[in-house]
């Protein structure tokens, strides 16, 4: 049975690159936007894939509210370049830190990291 | 009668009610409210100009001439440039509502010192002081400078705000066509400033949110495709989306490109031979710079020396090493700093920059560097930008870095906070931290956080010293603590960290009683108890610091004239005291200045009674010791309620002697 996902972005074109790429990977992903709150929705999941730059919310924050009350792994996605980003992503309670651009093989090791299952490795 | 206090708060509250109509107006982009935000703005000028804040008036001028000339102009950028305008408007405001408010106070004070002295009433509200006017208008010189910017941009453009679009569509076609004919090499690319191209790119596409996301992609997309070199595929590919771009389609990236840019970039390594090269190149002409400048008494900031820092930190980028390439971000800001205000380069960041020429050395003959010099050096050189020049990227940049620097934890849980036992020990870590974040904030001037911090530790250093479990501010301290978080995340997002106004009132409320509540304990108990008790607490001090330090440090104590109350406040600021003694005493002795450092160190403490006046006086025979700072004496004189507090300092019979006297 493949993994489900939620990615919680405010830029529906990025959710939905993402949204191809996992499903290359065999893991099922659902979108919302972080203007409601997802924590709801990220319960039913097994996996969670934050953008750091919202619209909406301070990415950091809602990874912090989000690491508090999930038991499933965390992946956050920072588009900036920034190494502080992943620090201190980590430190707010990330179980990996990606930058953008995302590649197949970078996601599936961020995921890997994060203690996911992947069905279908990138060649 | 309305109290001083209260005129302050009405005035505070008057601004922000009309601050607050204003935004109401202004966001809700409709061009009915436009004209009421028309109507807002002079009576806000007025406003500050009553309180005789120029900075300000300025700004709101601007602001104003801006808004009636957007009026006149049609199209659908209008409400998004007012939006914008607002928004950077507001990010100038909220620190400088702080200076406002404290010459506010100052001109209540003036006009309260006349009215004691009998003085008629003045009808023109007498001046701000001129410093304090001076003062507030070189801090808000900086931060006018965007709405300046934005004024010319508008005026230079003012037909064209609504031709935004056609001027990206402009530079894209430029960019496509440059694609067209580019060798899709690294040296290639920086020759024909393509990167630079679509840098300006992205940053003209700030009017145009909706193309930013895809501009900044692009923009990385560029990049790679240098680094890499031709791929035709890719580059007809890229072609493609930039077309797409031009003709309004804002599509996404097609998937296989972003999977083709995505396995370019792991097989972009150091090994490229162009980019090597170009590294050793550039590197060596800057330590030939460096090497000749360093002879001279002053250093000018030239051209070539920004082309060639900049021109590094995009190339160190490019090859992977982004934390060294951030050093170089780093040194082109300061660099371009000194050159924008006219200021040599001194002799301190020269050392950075030896230093970060060693580890781009490395980065040339390895192959490799760790992440913490890149980092450490990027704080430095962003901290060596003349003052006014610092920007808050700079400051929070630094706070950041300072935090991941000293692993601060920052692991509050509530559990901390239940009990006071629990509290007590976690007590000891909090405190260290926020000690850390505060001298961080204080030294890249982020007031509010260093504010904040400052009255958490009050906290944690008052309730170390009073014992009632009742008044354990068990929710305050959770509270505080979630702000602190929630600040911290602000500045890793490169944004100012402000605080929530009701909760640091609720925080100073709770200092206030507690130090209230402190004397009235400390009138019941007798003298000679506390004195025991205040000998008892320094002694146990001393020996631990001499343990720290390696050699012995003996207290004399003599504090028999003052009252127990006094006595009991005395045992925080004494310890104070001694702390940062023992400090200068060890950073002289790790500085190595032998011939300063003494066998011992002896601190006598005696007090004095004089009229209007409390004086301790602390002799230390320890030549190294520098008088305390600022920030030491402003806190010292918050603990002793005093108005002023001088210092002195002068050798007797061989002894250093630091007499610091309060005056009530």
């Amino acid at each position: 049975m493949s993994s489900k996902a939620l990615i919680v972005n405010d830029s529906m074109i990025l959710a939905c690159q993402l949204q191809g790429m996992l499903a290359l990977l065999g893991v099922q992903a659902s979108l919302v936007s972080a203007s409601s709150d997802p924590l709801p929705l990220a319960a039913q999941m097994d996996l969670v894939v934050l953008e750091l730059q919202l619209d909406h919310a301070n990415g950091f924050q809602l990874l912090r509210h989000l690491a508090a009350n999930l038991s499933c792994p965390l992946i956050l996605v920072s588009g900036t370049g920034r190494a502080s980003d992943r620090r201190w992503g980590l430190r707010a309670g990330a179980s990996a830190v990606l930058q953008r651009p995302l590649g197949l093989q970078l996601l599936c090791q961020g995921l890997q990291q994060a203690g996911c299952q992947v069905i279908q490795a990138p060649a | 009668m309305i109290t001083r206090q209260q005129t302050a708060e009405l005035l505070d509250a008057r601004l922000q009610e009309r601050l607050r109509r204003l935004e109401a107006c202004i966001l809700r982009c409709s061009p009915a409210l436009h004209h009421e935000a028309e109507k807002e703005l002079p009576g806000l000028r007025a406003l500050a100009s009553w309180i005789h804040v120029p900075g300000l008036q300025e700004q709101l001028q601007v602001l104003e001439k801006l808004v009636k000339g957007l009026m006149l102009v049609g199209g659908n950028s209008r409400e998004r440039i007012l939006c914008h305008l607002f928004r950077v408007f507001l990010r100038l405001l909220h620190p400088a509502r702080r200076d406002l408010q404290q010459l506010l106070q100052q001109r209540l004070a003036q006009l309260d010192a006349g009215r004691q002295a009998g003085l008629a009433e003045p009808r023109v509200p007498p001046a701000c002081p001129l410093g304090l006017l001076q003062q507030a208008g070189e801090f808000l010189r900086p931060h006018t400078s965007p709405v300046y910017g934005i004024k010319a941009l508008l005026v230079c453009r003012v037909a064209a705000i609504e031709q935004l679009h056609s001027v990206l569509h402009y530079r894209m076609q430029e960019l496509a066509e440059a694609c067209r004919h580019n060798e899709w090499t690294l040296e290639a690319c920086v020759r024909s400033g393509l990167a630079r191209r679509a840098r300006q790119l992205v940053q003209l596409a700030a009017f145009a949110p909706d193309m930013l996301d895809k501009l900044g992609r692009l923009e990385q997309m560029l990049l790679r495709l240098h680094l890499h070199g031709g791929v035709a595929d890719q580059v007809a590919a890229l072609q493609q989306v930039l077309q797409n771009l031009i003709l309004g389609k804002y599509l996404a990236e097609p998937l296989e490109l972003v999977f083709g840019l995505a396995a370019m970039q792991d097989r972009v390594l150091v090994s490229d031979d162009k980019t090597r090269a170009e590294l050793i190149e550039v590197s060596k002409k800057l330590r030939h710079v460096f090497l000749i400048a360093r002879e001279g008494e002053e250093f000018q900031v030239s051209d070539f020396l920004l082309r060639a820092v900049d021109r590094l930190g995009w190339m160190l980028d490019a090859v992977g090493h982004y934390s060294l390439g951030l050093a170089a971000h780093a040194l082109a800001h300061a660099c371009l700093q000194h050159w924008q205000w006219r200021q040599p380069i001194g002799a301190s960041m020269f050392d950075k920059v030896q230093q970060f020429l060693l580890a781009l050395k490395d980065v040339i003959d390895d192959g490799d560097c760790s992440c913490e010099p890149g980092f450490n050096l990027a704080s430095s050189f962003l901290a060596e930008c003349p003052e006014h020049g610092q920007g808050l990227e700079a400051a929070t940049h630094i706070a950041l870095n300072l935090a991941n620097q000293f692993e601060i934890l920052v692991v509050v849980r509530k559990d901390m906070f239940v009990t006071r036992e629990s509290f007590l020990q976690h007590s000891r870590l909090l405190q260290e931290e926020l000690r850390l974040l505060e001298q961080g904030a204080a030294r890249v001037r982020l007031r509010g956080l260093e504010q904040f911090t400052s009255l958490l530790l009050d906290i944690h250093h008052l309730w170390s010293v009073e014992s009632r479990e009742s008044h354990f501010p068990a929710d305050l301290l959770w509270r505080g603590h979630q702000q602190l978080l929630a600040m911290l995340d602000a500045a890793a997002l490169w944004f100012e960290p402000l605080p929530e106004q009701e909760l640091m009132q609720q925080l100073a409320e709770w200092v206030r009683n507690a130090e209230l509540l402190l004397g009235s304990a400390a009138a019941s108990l007798s003298a000679t108890a506390l004195h025991n008790s205040l000998q008892v607490a320094l002694t146990a001090f001393a020996r631990k610091a001499g343990n720290l330090l390696g050699r012995p440090v003996r207290l004399m104590l003599d504090v028999g004239e003052i009252g127990a109350a006094r006595q009991l406040q005395m045992v925080p600021v004494l310890t104070e005291v001694l702390r940062w003694l023992l400090l200068q005493g060890t950073m002289d002795a790790n500085e190595g200045s032998s011939q300063h450092r003494t066998r011992s160190l002896v601190v006598q403490i005696q007090s004095r009674s004089l009229p209007g006046a409390k004086v301790q006086t602390l002799i230390a025979d320890d030549s190294g010791s520098k008088l305390p700072d600022q920030r030491m004496r402003r806190r010292l004189q918050r603990l002793f309620q005093a108005c002023e507090i001088q210092l002195k300092a002068e050798w007797q019979h061989g002894k250093r002697i630091l007499e610091l006297e309060f005056t009530a």
